[in-house]
């Protein structure tokens, strides 16, 4: 049986984090989360396991790069792939997303494929 | 069977219509003025690269559309507001068709009054950018306007198009449906109670 892989997507937009379900829909064993903040995306964090998380970096209440600190530094998700997504031209917040322990970062606007095969990529899921 | 349409990439393909439904999806959901300006922002913003942008809406349109025809009406000069936007300064965010000074005005007014797409050609840096009538069943009542791109943004994509074609014909009666539906709620809301 294959594995299954829980994802979580930390969005404050609707629309984007729908776009993002659907790019992740053609991953298979995919399983997404999703939170509208980072203090949502902690909540959510809480209470269960994931394999990886893909967030946004501007949100209110709490933002990406603090969402990236708080894993990071928490000894139960320090290890769990994060993808960052920003927005064109922000260059210091992907510097710092990634200083601050990111694995990658996508730029929007969001293109499916290259959301796909960045998860398997740190998934380490081979393409069909 | 053979693939009659070897040159289209499938994912991207794929890719283009979720990015089009759920922009479509997404204006027509709410029937808040705040959500529906939200969507029109994330589509602006996150979707086609705009650093600034501004929605013109004419005077008359929100909370009842005005009478078919009164766009080139002579006589009656309607006002042309901002009603959301980003990084568009106050000056430029009201004026009088026929009575824009500004590059942005001038573009507006154009747009509003011959209801034809407005791509700039050559450098993406230099604004005004994009302008796109609102229309509702044809009649124009305002425009959209990107300002400015983000920097790294140098081109346009196929999708950008589409995504300026259906903004054009769906945020106008998802705006008006929002206007309407507040404006109900207000006059309920201010009903004395028997």
């Amino acid at each position: 049986m294959s594995r299954e892989y829980a994802c979580l997507i930390v969005e404050d937009s609707p629309m984007m984090r729908q776009l993002l379900v659907f790019a992740l829909a053609r991953v298979k064993n995919v399983k997404v989360t999703e939170a509208d903040d980072g203090v949502d995306g902690l909540r959510k964090l809480a209470s269960g396991r994931f394999d990886i998380i893909l967030t946004d970096i501007n949100m209110p209440i709490m933002d990406g790069l603090k969402l990236v600190k708080r894993v990071r530094s928490d000894p139960a998700h320090k290890d769990v792939p994060i993808i960052i997504i920003t927005t064109e031209g922000a260059q210091e917040d992907k510097r710092r997303a990634l200083e601050l322990g990111a694995n990658a970062y996508i730029t929007k606007p969001i293109q499916a494929p290259q959301v796909i095969a960045k998860v398997r990529e740190l998934l380490g899921i081979e393409a069909p | 069977v053979q693939d009659s349409r070897p040159d289209i990439d499938e994912d991207d393909e794929l890719s283009t219509l979720a990015s089009l439904f759920v922009a479509a999806d997404h204006l027509h959901r709410s029937l808040s003025f705040a959500a529906v300006t939200r969507t029109l922002r994330d589509v602006l913003i996150e979707l086609i690269g705009a650093r600034s942008w501004a929605c013109f809406v004419a005077d008359g349109t929100f909370p009842a559309p005005p009478e078919r025809g009164r766009n080139q009406n002579e006589g009656a000069r309607p006002k042309l507001r901002v009603c959301a936007g980003e990084g568009v300064a106050l000056d430029e965010r009201e004026f009088e068709v026929g009575k824009a000074i500004t590059p942005l005005g001038h573009l507006v007014e154009r747009t509003f009054l011959t209801g034809e797409r407005y791509l700039a050609t050559g450098d993406l840096r230099e604004a005004p950018r994009a302008a796109l009538p609102l229309q509702i069943e044809g009649r124009t009542i305002g425009a959209l306007v990107v300002v400015e791109f983000f920097p790294q943004k140098d081109a346009l994509t196929a999708l950008d198009h589409k995504l300026f074609d259906l903004l054009s014909v769906h945020a106008a009666s998802a705006l008006l449906s929002a206007s309407l539906h507040q404006r109900a709620a207000v006059r309920h809301a201010s009903k004395p109670r028997a």
